[in-house]
C-alpha cells in the first residue's frame, strides 16, 4: 500500500505569538486521557531571545518567508 | 426481506468478495478483509451530543465565543467560535478568537479544586450550632457568638487554616443572614461590604450581589482603581474613566509604539491584527525594559529602565513640540490643538519672589462676565477680535443651562466665530520669567522658563496670564531666543531633551529622536493614524498618572485622538461594560432605591487594612518646591479629608449607624427628609457625629462583614496580603513591619492595631481559591459552562452570551441563586428585626452631575472656612427608606423607578417606560401577591440578562435613538442620526446566542459602531463636537486645581520611581548572606488569567507549575543561584517562596513575578517567617497618592470605579536570596 497523502500545517513564525493556542484545544480534544500526558503535536518555544529552530528568527536571511520584488 | 442466518449476520464471517489478505512491509502491516470494528471505538471518542455557546468570566479582556461540547451529560471540551460578524471587506476578521487558558477551561468543572458543596469553618461551625440550641433565634444566637470576644477571637484565627465543612444551603444561607440582620441592626447597613470585580466579564453574576447588597444599603467596593489599571490620566485628561479602540482598529494604524502592554502575551486573541498591521506597512517601536514578547514584534526596541517611561515620553514631547509646533507649524496639528485641546487657553500667573508661577486657568468670572456658571468657564484670546472670549464648551456650560455645551469655535457671548491664538509669542506685553517644579532621582528643584504675557485688567486688578502652550514651551526648556534655562540642542543635556532622558532610562538619544519625529511624520500624513498602547507596565506605578500624561502629549499634540488607527490603547482589564446604564440599573437596585453606596477600594483596603499605620511616607516627598503651604501632611490625612470635602466616598460614614441617626433625628422633631439631613450636618458641625474614617480603627467603624464573589481579593487582588490577614482577618500573618513614626493629624490613632476586624468572610467561588480557604463560609459558584449570563469588552464591539451546557453540578448553584438564597433568608428574618426604616446615605460630589462644578476653590467647613453644605462643601446626604423585609421581593422583580424617574449614565437620563411595558411581556410578570405583583419578574439569570439587553441603548436601536434626546439639548447639536439606520434593531438573548452581535452606537461611548468603521475613542467629539467632560470641554494638558499644584503637577513631567528602599522597604532584622535587592515587578501571567488557570493540569505542565520569579543571570550568579532553585524573596511587608527562573530576558536590577500566584500549590515554608511562603502580594504595600482624591472639581470629581486613588505597587523593592532546602512544615 502506498502512503498518497499526508497532512501538514504550516506556521508563519512571524506571526506566531508563541501563544500555544494552537497545541493546548488539540490536546483537549485528542490527546487528553491518562498516560497521553506527553502528546503534544507541537512544541512551542516560549523563551524569547534565542530562537527555535536555530535562527528562524534571522530577518536579514529570511526576510519573514516573502520573495522580495 | 433478504434472508439472514446467524453466521451471515455475524460481520466476520461474511464472505469478502474479492478481498485478499495481504501481508506488506516484511510482516510489519496488513491488509485486511473487513475486521475494522475497533475503529468505532475511536469514532465515538469524538462524538458528542450537543455543543453550546458560552465563554469565561475571568477578566482576560478576551471576550471570546467558545462552543462546548456535552457528551451523556458530560462537559468534555471546548473549541473556539469562529462567527463573529465581519470587519468589512478591507480588514482582516476576529475569527477564531481564544488562547491557552480559555481552551483549559473545561478541567475546572470535575476538578479537585472546585467547591462542590456549601462549606462553613467547623470551630464557628459548632459554636453557631451549639447557641442556636439555646437560642433559637438565628439572629439573636449569631449575636450570642459574635459578641463573646473569645468565641470570635477562636474562629477568626482559624481562618486559612482548613477545617471547612459540608453543610447545608439553608444552613449556610441562616447564618449569613443572621450576620447581615445583626451588623445592621446593630452598626449599621454600611459596615457589610461586597467586592466584585468587572462586570463586563459577566454581568448579572455581578449584578446578583450587587443588587442584594445595594438594596439593603451595603456599600460595593470597587476595584479597576484598586487594581491600578485604571489610568488615572484618563479622566484627568479627557474626563473619561477608559475609552480605548477595539483590536480590529490597530490594523488602521500605520504607526505603532507599544509602550508597556505585551500584546502577543496578554492580549493573545487580538494579537494578530498587531502582526497583521506590519504586513500592511506599520512601523512599529517597542518600549520596555525586558526582550517582552512584543519586542521580538517591533522594528526598533526602546530599553528604557522599567519605571522611566515619563523621561522619554519628555524627551519625545520635546523633540515634537520644536520640529511641528515651533520650527514649522503644522497645519494639522495646529488646528486640531485649538478646537480639541486647553493648549490655548488662558492661566493665570502669580508672582512669587521676583518671578512668576503659573496657577488657575482665567474663568469668565475673573473678568466680570456676568454669566452661568461664570466660574467654570474659561477663557482664551480671540486673535480676529483682537480680545479674550469665553468659548463655548467649557463646564460651565453643562449646567443649569442649554445648547452651548459644545465645541463650536465661538464666543459664547456673541455667537460669532473665534480663531484661538495658540501662542502669545508674536502678540504680547512682554516676557516673564516662570519657575516650574523639576524632579528627578535627587529631589526637586525650581526651573525657570520665560513666558509671553498679556495683562488684562479684570475687577480692578492687573492680571498676568499666559497660554498652556507657552507653559508647554517654558517648561519643556524649548528655545524661543528668550532666554531661560533652555537647552541649545537635543545633545544638551539639560531637562527636557533627548540627551537628558539618556541619562535617565539608558535609550539612546538618536533613537528617542528618529522615534518620535517618525511618529509626529506618520501622524502628520495621514491625519493622526499614529497610535500608542500602553498597559499594566506604565500605569501600575506610584506615579501612573504622571508617567501616562507624559506619554498622551504625544498623541494629543500630534492630533490622533479620536481619529481611527490613532490614539491611545490601554488595556488593562476588561472595564468596558457596554450596556453599562441599563446594567447598572438593575445591579445597584436603582429600579427600587437610589443613591447607592459605593466605596472606592484603595481608600478602603488602605484604612481596613491598616496599611495606613505603616505609612514612612510624607507628602513632603513629592511636594512641589514651588508650594506655598508646605504639604507635609501622612497621607491618611489627605483622605480624610477629601471624605469630608466629598471628594471621596468614605464607608461606614460616620460613627453612627445611619439608621439610628434618621430615628434620633425623628425623635427630637425631625419631620422631613430635609429636616433629618439639617440635623445630622448640626451633629456633624459640632463634632457629636464623625466621620468614620477620623477614627477607622474604632471597633463601631471597621468593616464587619465582606462578601467576595468573581472575585480572588486574597489570592490575587489584595496588594498588602499579609496586612489583610493581621488587621482584617485577624490569623496567622508574616507582617515583618514597624509601625510609621508620623502619625496622621485628622485621625484618632488607637493602640494597639485592631486584629480581626470583620465578622464574617463569605466567599462565594467555584475553585478553592486562596480568598475561599479563609473564609468563613465558602459556597459553590456555578461556573461559566453553566449559567445564562452576557460578555462585553473593549477589544471587540461585540455581545455575546453564556449559556448553560450543564445544569450547575453537585450542589454549586449561579451567583445569582446564591444571592437569592441569602436574601429569601435575610427578608424572613428581617421582619422581626428590622421592618422598615430610615437610612441616611452620604455620597461623593460627582463626575458628570452638578456636584462637579461644586468647589472652585479648597474650603474645609471643619476648619470653619465655609459652612457645611450638604452637596456643595461637603458630600450630598439623602434619606433612602430601607423595606427589609421585602428586599427578596424587590430583588427579584424589576423595580418602577426606571420607568418613572429613568436610566441613564454620564450624565445622560432617558425614561424607560416603553421597555418597562415591553419587558412586562417578554419576561411575565410576578404572580404572587405582595408589593411587586404585576412587575416584570427577575428570578432567574436569563430574565436579567434579557432586562439588561432590551433596556440598553447599545442592544435595543429604539432606546438609542431616544437616549440621545438629552445630550442634544444640552449640547445643542443634532446627534440621534449615529443610531438611526439601526432604530429597528432589538438583541434579544436568542439573537446573541446565533451569533455574537454588534452593539450600537450610543451617547455613553465616545466612539461610533457602524458597519464601515472600527470602534475608535473620542470619534464623537472630534467629529460631532461633543465636549470632553473636562473644565475646559477640551483635553487637558494643564491641571489647575489647588492641589495639583501644590504636588507639582500641573503641567505632565517626568516624576521618578519612589525610592522604597529609601522608604524603608528593606530595614527589617535579619542574619548576614549573599543576598540581592530587586525592583519587584508583577505583570500579568503567561500561564494563567490571573489566579484562574494557575492551577489547571495542562497550566501547570507548561511551565515551572506554582510560584516562580525571573531574576537575570548575572544577579542570579551574584548571589550564587542557579536556574529552579528555591528563593527566598522578602521585604518588611513579608515573604513570598518562589523558584527561580534565571534568564537573560530579564535586566539586572529587576525582579519579575507573574502577579496573581497564590499560595495553593507548590508554597514551602520560609525560615523568616516561619510560615509557608505567602502569595505575590505578600511583600507589597499601597502608597496612596493626594493628587488622586481631588473632587468636586470638573474632570477630577469621582466616579465609581472611575476615578480615584489607585492602588499602586510596582516601584516596591525586594530582598533575594537563595532559600536552600526548603520545608513545608506539614506537621
Amino acid at each position: 500500500m502506498k502512503i498518497k497523502a499526508q497532512i501538514a500545517m504550516v506556521l508563519n513564525l512571524d506571526k506566531c505569538l508563541g501563544c500555544h493556542t494552537c497545541s493546548i484545544p488539540c490536546k483537549n480534544v485528542w490527546t487528553n486521557r491518562a498516560g497521553a500526558e506527553y502528546i503534544w503535536f507541537n512544541n512551542v518555544e516560549t523563551k524569547p531571545g534565542i530562537g527555535y529552530p536555530k535562527k528562524w528568527e534571522d530577518q536579514a536571511l529570511y526576510k519573514g518567508g516573502w520573495e522580495m520584488g | 426481506m433478504a434472508k439472514r442466518n446467524l453466521l451471515s449476520s455475524l460481520r466476520f464471517l461474511r464472505p469478502r468478495d474479492g478481498c485478499e489478505k495481504e501481508a506488506i512491509a516484511g510482516g510489519w502491516a496488513e491488509v485486511r478483509c473487513g475486521e475494522r470494528e475497533w475503529e468505532d471505538f475511536y469514532r465515538r471518542r469524538w462524538q458528542y451530543d450537543k455543543k453550546v455557546r458560552s465563554t469565561h468570566g475571568v477578566n482576560c479582556t478576551g471576550s471570546c465565543s467558545w462552543d462546548v461540547y456535552v457528551k451523556d451529560g458530560i462537559i468534555v471540551w471546548e473549541t473556539q467560535r469562529g462567527d463573529y460578524p465581519s470587519c468589512g471587506p478591507d480588514l482582516p476578521d476576529h475569527e477564531p478568537r481564544g488562547c491557552p487558558r480559555g481552551a483549559t477551561f473545561s478541567w475546572y468543572t470535575y476538578s479537585p479544586v472546585r467547591l462542590k458543596y456549601p462549606y462553613i469553618r467547623s470551630v464557628l461551625l459548632e459554636m453557631w450550632r451549639e447557641s442556636l440550641t439555646s437560642q433559637p433565634d438565628p439572629v439573636l444566637a449569631w449575636q450570642s457568638v459574635v459578641e463573646d470576644e473569645e468565641k470570635r477571637k477562636k474562629y477568626q484565627q482559624a481562618r486559612g487554616k482548613g477545617g471547612l465543612v459540608r453543610v447545608t444551603w439553608d444552613e449556610a444561607a441562616t447564618l449569613i443572614a443572621a450576620s447581615t440582620v445583626h451588623t445592621i441592626k446593630k452598626y449599621g447597613p454600611e459596615r457589610v461590604f461586597g467586592f466584585t470585580p468587572i462586570p463586563a466579564m459577566s454581568m448579572v453574576c455581578y449584578a446578583s450581589g450587587a443588587r442584594f447588597l445595594s438594596l439593603i444599603g451595603a456599600p460595593l467596593i470597587s476595584f479597576y482603581d484598586w487594581y491600578c489599571d485604571l489610568p488615572p490620566a484618563s479622566p484627568q485628561i479627557w474626563g473619561e474613566q477608559t475609552d480605548v479602540p477595539e483590536s480590529a482598529d490597530w490594523y488602521e494604524s500605520t504607526y505603532m509604539i507599544v509602550w508597556g502592554s505585551n500584546l502577543p502575551m496578554t492580549r493573545t486573541p487580538d494579537a494578530h491584527f498587531f502582526t497583521e498591521a506590519r504586513y500592511r506597512g506599520a512601523k512599529v517601536a517597542a518600549v520596555a525594559p525586558d526582550y517582552a514578547e512584543y519586542v521580538k514584534f517591533a522594528d526598533t526596541w526602546l530599553p528604557a529602565k522599567a519605571g522611566t517611561d515619563s523621561a522619554l515620553a519628555m524627551a519625545m514631547t520635546f523633540v515634537i513640540f520644536k520640529e511641528f509646533y515651533l520650527d514649522r507649524q503644522s497645519e494639522y496639528f495646529t488646528s486640531y490643538a485649538k478646537a480639541f485641546t486647553d493648549l490655548p487657553f488662558a492661566v493665570v500667573l502669580k508672582p512669587q519672589e521676583d518671578q512668576h508661577v503659573s496657577e488657575r486657568f482665567l474663568r469668565a468670572s475673573d473678568l466680570g462676565v456676568d454669566q452661568n456658571n461664570s466660574d467654570w468657564k474659561t477663557l482664551y484670546y480671540d486673535a480676529k477680535s483682537k480680545s479674550f472670549v469665553v468659548p463655548n464648551g467649557s463646564i460651565g456650560f453643562r449646567w443649569n443651562e442649554e445648547g452651548r455645551w459644545n465645541l463650536h469655535q465661538l464666543d459664547s457671548e456673541s455667537g460669532e466665530p473665534v480663531d484661538p491664538l495658540l501662542s502669545f509669542a508674536n502678540e504680547n506685553d512682554g516676557w516673564v520669567s516662570l519657575r516650574f517644579p523639576f524632579f528627578d532621582f535627587h529631589g526637586a528643584e525650581i526651573k525657570i522658563g520665560k513666558v509671553p504675557v498679556k495683562k488684562i485688567t479684570g475687577d480692578g486688578e492687573e492680571i498676568l496670564v499666559t497660554t498652556v502652550f507657552d507653559l508647554m514651551a517654558a517648561n519643556l526648556g524649548v528655545d524661543r531666543g528668550q532666554g531661560g534655562e533652555v537647552a541649545e540642542d537635543y545633545d544638551d543635556p539639560k531637562p527636557y531633551t533627548p540627551a537628558w532622558q539618556e541619562g535617565i532610562t539608558g535609550v539612546p538619544k538618536d533613537d528617542v529622536i528618529r522615534v518620535a519625529r517618525e511618529f509626529a511624520e506618520n501622524a502628520e500624513k495621514t491625519k493622526g493614524k499614529s497610535m500608542i498602547f500602553l498597559g499594566a507596565g506604565t500605569n501600575h506605578w506610584y506615579h501612573n498618572d504622571m508617567t501616562y500624561r507624559a506619554i498622551l502629549n504625544l498623541t494629543t499634540l500630534c492630533g490622533c485622538q479620536g481619529v481611527n488607527g490613532g490614539g491611545w490603547a490601554h488595556y488593562v482589564g476588561q472595564e468596558k461594560l457596554r450596556p453599562q446604564a441599563s446594567w447598572a440599573a438593575i445591579a445597584f437596585g436603582l429600579d427600587w432605591r437610589r443613591p447607592p453606596r459605593q466605596q472606592n477600594g484603595t481608600s478602603f483596603y488602605y484604612f481596613a487594612t491598616d496599611q495606613f499605620r505603616y505609612e514612612t511616607f510624607d507628602a513632603k516627598q513629592i511636594g512641589s518646591p514651588l508650594a506655598e503651604t508646605v504639604v507635609d501632611k501622612h497621607l491618611a490625612d489627605y483622605n480624610v479629608i477629601a471624605a469630608r470635602l466629598g471628594w471621596l466616598p468614605s464607608y461606614p460614614q460616620f460613627n453612627r449607624n445611619p439608621l439610628d441617626l434618621c430615628k434620633e433625628a425623628m425623635e427630637s422633631g425631625a419631620n422631613s427628609d430635609e429636616e433629618i439631613i439639617s440635623y445630622a450636618v448640626d451633629k456633624l458641625k459640632k463634632g457629636e457625629v464623625k466621620f468614620a474614617l477620623e477614627d477607622p480603627d474604632s471597633p463601631e467603624n471597621w468593616p464587619r462583614i465582606l462578601f467576595l464573589w468573581r472575585a480572588n481579593l486574597l489570592g490575587a487582588s489584595g496588594k498588602g496580603h499579609e496586612y489583610f490577614l493581621k488587621h482584617l482577618l485577624g490569623t496567622d500573618n508574616a507582617v515583618l513591619n514597624k509601625e510609621g513614626e508620623k502619625k496622621p493629624e485628622e485621625i484618632q490613632w488607637r493602640d494597639p492595631a485592631p486584629e480581626g476586624k470583620l465578622d464574617l468572610l463569605v466567599t462565594l467561588e467555584l475553585r478553592m481559591s486562596t480568598s475561599a480557604m479563609y473564609s468563613d463560609v465558602a459556597l459553590p459558584a456555578a461556573s461559566w459552562y453553566e449559567m445564562h449570563d452576557l460578555s462585553t469588552t473593549d477589544l471587540h464591539s461585540f455581545i455575546h452570551p453564556f449559556n448553560p451546557a450543564i445544569d450547575p453540578p453537585w450542589e454549586t448553584r449561579t451567583n445569582w441563586d446564591q444571592f437569592k438564597a441569602i436574601a429569601e433568608k435575610f427578608s424572613e428574618l428581617a421582619a422581626n428585626h428590622l421592618g422598615e426604616q430610615k437610612d441616611l446615605v452620604a455620597t461623593p460630589l460627582l463626575h458628570d452631575s452638578p456636584g462637579e462644578i461644586a468647589q472652585p476653590t479648597v474650603r474645609d467647613w471643619k476648619k470653619g472656612e465655609v459652612e457645611p453644605i450638604p452637596g456643595k462643601t461637603m458630600p450630598n446626604l439623602s434619606v433612602v427608606t430601607r423595606d427589609y423585609p421585602n428586599t427578596y421581593k424587590m430583588m427579584t422583580a424589576l423595580g418602577p423607578l426606571v420607568a418613572n424617574v429613568g436610566i441613564g449614565s454620564k450624565g445622560i437620563t432617558w425614561k424607560s417606560d416603553e421597555e418597562y411595558e415591553e419587558l412586562k411581556e417578554k419576561l411575565g410578570t410576578v404572580a404572587g401577591s405582595g408589593m411587586t405583583q404585576g412587575m416584570p419578574e427577575l428570578k432567574t439569570g436569563k430574565q436579567v440578562a434579557e432586562a439588561i439587553l432590551l433596556l440598553a441603548p447599545e442592544t435595543n436601536g429604539r432606546t438609542a435613538v431616544k437616549a440621545w434626546g438629552g445630550l442634544e439639548k444640552k449640547t445643542g447639536l443634532s446627534l440621534a442620526h449615529l443610531s438611526k439606520d439601526r432604530e429597528g434593531e432589538k438583541m434579544s438573548f436568542a439573537d446573541l446566542d446565533g451569533r455574537p452581535r454588534k452593539i450600537i452606537t450610543s451617547p455613553i461611548w465616545s466612539g461610533i459602531e457602524s458597519e464601515d468603521r472600527m470602534y475608535s475613542p473620542f470619534v464623537i467629539n472630534i467629529e460631532e463636537k461633543v465636549p470632553f467632560r473636562t473644565l475646559t470641554g477640551r483635553a487637558q494638558f494643564y491641571q489647575d486645581h489647588e492641589w495639583m499644584l501644590a504636588f507639582g503637577e500641573g503641567l505632565p513631567l517626568f516624576r521618578p520611581p519612589l525610592d522604597m528602599q529609601n522608604l524603608g522597604s528593606t530595614d527589617l532584622d535579619r542574619s548576614a548572606g549573599k543576598e540581592i535587592v530587586l525592583n519587584y515587578l508583577t505583570p500579568h501571567s503567561k500561564w494563567s488569567i490571573h489566579s484562574t488557570y494557575s492551577d489547571t493540569l495542562i497550566m501547570l505542565t507548561l511551565f515551572r507549575g506554582g510560584e516562580a520569579i525571573w531574576i537575570n543571570d548575572e544577579d542570579a550568579a551574584s548571589i550564587g543561584v542557579e536556574d529552579n532553585e528555591w528563593l527566598e524573596c522578602f521585604n518588611v511587608n513579608g515573604v513570598v517562596m518562589a523558584k527561580a527562573v534565571v534568564s537573560h530576558r530579564i535586566p539586572r536590577g529587576k525582579a519579575f513575578m507573574y502577579h496573581a500566584q497564590e499560595r495553593m500549590i507548590n508554597t514551602p515554608g520560609s525560615k523568616l517567617s516561619g510560615k509557608r511562603g505567602g502569595t505575590h502580594n505578600s511583600v507589597t504595600r499601597i502608597l496612596v497618592k493626594p493628587t488622586q482624591m481631588i473632587g468636586g472639581y470638573a474632570q477630577l470629581s469621582y466616579g465609581f470605579n472611575y476615578y480615584g486613588p489607585t492602588g499602586a505597587q510596582r516601584d516596591e523593592v525586594i530582598v533575594v536570596r537563595k532559600a536552600g532546602k526548603v520545608e513545608w512544615y506539614e506537621d
